[in-house]
């Protein structure tokens, strides 16, 4: 297995191998014969060999998932074997994670699908059907960063530029259950372009609403539908009605995408997107370049997000199928607890029993599921419990998205449930919960908005013969953004632009309805 | 720009340069070195058989003969491209192939020791001596009651009535939260109560009810009935911790030995900044 093998069938090498295995001093000199000898051209021969030498590169794949395997402990701390599918056509992102549910006896027989072999992700799909077939194992594979793909990860073509037809949207919808929705290189739920009356839907697009992922492609009005997910969930009715299959019947995720292994989406406690841009006085001012083009400036990276997933245990097996069934959720941060059940007769017992979530499950469908036929309009019951070391929650919120008579997508946001005794106005909108938040500390108090927001509500302009999804989206409070915290603790500069307060917010994965 | 002059003539980028455009120019007239073998591509059935096996790790599949032609295509253009750029010295100072060296002998460096599995007496010495590390805190059993910020002002009365014998059960504001705990440490409950809130609990009195200890949510009334000290770690229980703990110690140590007799081989300057 180990590409040291062919190697040490050559004496020196192996020489050398026991000497590297002695350590201390024997193995620095070693390495200093081999450097010597590299110098002087006398090196045994199979160290010219190029395909034995490339074996160690190939190696890392394996190793990786040795120390993935070290980590995992089913029921405490549950370690996945992944890699990432860096799909870039011109700059335009179509990266994808992929995530398998075995261990490295199944996950080592192979090699990760590079996008240096394909940039198509229906060559992906293609090698991830082979690797189940072949081992019986299970993988998955999310998309993440549409808002950087220039309208090409929800576009209603495939890579060739043909339309889906009934053959792609089936292999996307069993491929890719779960979209990544928000993320530390900006959030991609919603935009106001296609959202204009939906005055949350701008959170974390700012700069990263202007190109592709290194900005070698500017981004154009025509191109956002394709980049952000709400209008994907709207296209794939659509594509449904028209192929059969939803291509789009994705669960949504947060994940932070940073490169430091740390777990720091807290505002108050954000790491950055790797070591180059740990804390420091001057990070939120520069210009972090992810290309020579690049104009986003730090304060425009998010301090976001996680994933969380609804599972019977923590384990592999359990997180994996959980996913698999889409019944996840993501946050920009806090650590909210979001419950979502959608049915027919949820009353207002239900959600305010103790075991509200046992009835759920028992009466209706988890985020994630599909609608059962019913009697007349369905029902959801929802709550948001805030994250106890952060905010207060202002508001729940109700996405839903469908098909009309004439084939069109509409959306519509409806407040739900909210804290504080606010009434809806005259336009129909919830007035703001306020500000608390204090710069000069910075921090912000809990004075305003609710610990916790339960409701059941049943959608009023319910049409049985129109396919629907429906999602939920639960609101803090303003609170400080991190460019906020390092004004304080460095005195940095901060661009006079930037975003200092924001609404952090959970995503809940759809509930689908589909007319018979 | 005149003035520039004088001092743009003894930057080194500009030498460098101009000796590389005059090596370009060069070999631009003359045409690129050929030494024995170098103009030689030969592609044997071995590298064609493992070209083909590394493509079906990938795909899941064994390629076609089309596709087989196209691998072995690309390898022929990926080698001229490889052994025109080397002529040109296009590697050199790269900071992307120089990262890449630098990783490669790392992960070198590394190699041997992730074939080492330590045996117990070892891992059994580290123990030993971070045993602390292991060490997991007590396990709480409590009730709680929960208040809002908005019923807050009724908690003392609670309070009151409680400590006189009266019953938890209607008293309080509804919350999602678990109104008892049982046998649960730090890790648990801090996920559900947040950290302010675990703190408070050291030092609280057992068996009366007590409080108010705060939360993120809110304020709380607890009554602890017990608090169990974790017993002290076994090496049996955290053997795979240890391992793995052992072996991250291992790699960053082997890894500054090996890296430390290689730098050992150089003189290294530090120049002051001129006065």
């Amino acid at each position: 297995m180990r590409a040291i093998q062919p190697l040490i069938a050559d004496p020196t090498v192996k020489r050398w191998h026991e000497m590297m295995q002695a350590g201390g001093m024997q193995s620095g000199l070693a390495t200093r014969e081999m450097i010597d000898g590299h110098a002087a051209g006398t090196n045994p021969d199979i160290m010219h060999n190029i395909e034995v030498m490339g074996g160690i590169a190939r190696t890392v794949w394996s190793s990786r998932g040795e120390i993935v395997e070290q980590y995992n402990d089913p029921g405490d701390f549950t370690a996945f074997i992944g890699y990432e599918y860096t799909s870039t056509p011109g700059g335009d992102n179509l990266h994808r994670v992929v995530i398998f549910k075995d261990g490295i006896e199944k996950t080592n027989t192979i090699m990760p699908f590079s996008s240096g072999t394909s940039e198509n992700p229906e060559d992906l799909w293609a090698a991830l059907a082979a690797y189940e077939e072949n081992t019986g194992g299970s993988v998955l594979a999310i998309p993440h960063n549409s808002n950087l793909s220039n309208g090409k990860m929800f576009a209603f073509s495939d890579f060739e530029g043909n339309p889906l037809d009934a053959d792609y949207a089936s292999k996307r919808a069993r491929w890719e259950p779960l979209v990544e929705i928000t993320q530390i290189k900006g959030d991609s739920e919603a935009h106001p372009f296609m959202s204009p009356n939906d005055e949350f839907a701008g959170f974390g697009d700012a700069g990263w609403e202007r190109g592709n992922l290194n900005m070698s492609g500017l981004k154009e009005d025509s191109m956002l539908p394709g980049d952000y997910v709400r209008e994907a969930l709207k296209r794939g009715l659509r594509i449904e009605s028209e192929t059969g299959h939803n291509p789009f019947k994705m669960g949504v995720i947060g994940s932070t995408d940073s490169h430091t292994g740390l777990a720091t989406a807290d505002e108050a406690n954000f790491f950055g997107k790797h070591v180059g841009v740990e804390p420091n006085a001057k990070r939120a001012a520069r210009i972090a370049q992810l290309g020579s083009n690049d104009v986003r400036i730090g304060w425009q990276y998010l301090s976001s997000g996680y994933a969380a997933v609804w599972a019977t245990d923590n384990t592999r097996e359990a997180l994996f199928d959980a996913m698999m069934r889409k019944e996840v959720y993501a946050t920009t941060g806090p650590r909210i607890t979001l419950r979502f059940f959608g049915g027919y007769d949820f009353d207002g017992d239900d959600v305010a029993a103790d075991d509200m979530v046992a009835r759920g499950y028992s009466k209706g469908v988890p985020m994630g599921g599909d609608l059962p036929e019913g009697e007349g309009a369905p029902s959801f019951m929802l709550s948001a419990l805030m994250d106890p070391e952060s905010a207060h929650l202002d508001r729940m919120q109700i996405v839903k998205g469908w098909l009309d008579a004439d084939g069109n997508t509409q959306e519509q946001v409806f407040d739900v449930v909210w804290s504080d005794d606010r009434a809806i106005g005259d336009d129909g909108k919830l007035p703001p919960v306020g500000d608390t938040v204090d710069l000069s500390v910075p921090t912000w108090s809990n004075t305003i908005g609710a610990a916790e927001l339960k409701t059941t509500w049943s959608d009023p302009n319910f049409d049985p013969s129109q396919a629907a999804f429906y999602y939920v989206r639960a609101i803090e409070i303003p609170t400080p953004r991190w460019p906020a915290y390092d004004a304080v603790r460095f005195g940095a500069d901060v661009p006079e632009d930037a975003t200092l307060k924001a609404q952090e917010r959970a995503y809940s994965s759809p509930i689908w309805y589909t007319p018979k | 720009m005149p003035e520039t002059s004088p001092s743009l003539w003894r930057e080194p980028l500009l030498h460098f340069l101009i000796a590389g455009a005059a090596i370009f120019a060069v070999n631009a007239w003359r045409g690129p070195d050929v030494s024995p073998g170098s103009d030689r591509v030969v592609v044997s059935v071995d590298q064609v058989e493992r070209m083909a096996v590394l493509w079906s790790k990938t795909w899941g599949r064994p390629p076609t003969e089309a596709e087989l032609q196209g691998i072995v295509r690309d390898h022929i253009k990926e080698e001229v491209y490889y052994r025109e750029a080397i002529r040109l010295g296009l590697d050199i100072n790269d900071t992307v192939i120089r990262r890449r060296l630098r990783q490669k002998m790392e992960f070198l460096s590394l190699d041997p020791l992730e074939a080492t599995v330590p045996d117990d007496t070892v891992l059994r010495t580290w123990f030993d001596d971070n045993a602390a590390r292991y060490q997991i805190g007590p396990s709480y059993t409590f009730e709680q009651i929960y208040f809002s910020p908005d019923g807050a002002g009724e908690i003392d009365a609670v309070l009151q009535g409680l400590r006189a014998g009266g019953s938890p059960d209607r008293v309080g504001d509804p919350i999602s939260l678990p109104r008892t705990v049982d046998g649960q440490t730090e890790d648990d409950i801090t996920r559900i109560f947040g950290e302010q809130f675990y703190r408070a609990l050291d030092g609280v009195a057992i068996n009366v009810w007590q409080g108010p200890i705060r939360s993120g949510f809110g304020q709380h009334l607890v009554k602890i009935s017990s608090i169990e000290a974790a017993n002290p770690p076994r090496f049996e229980d955290v053997q795979r911790q240890v391992t793995r703990d052992w072996m991250a110690e291992e790699r960053v140590r082997a890894e500054d030995v090996a890296y430390e007799a290689l730098r050992d081989r150089y003189k290294i300057e530090i120049e002051s900044p001129r006065e």
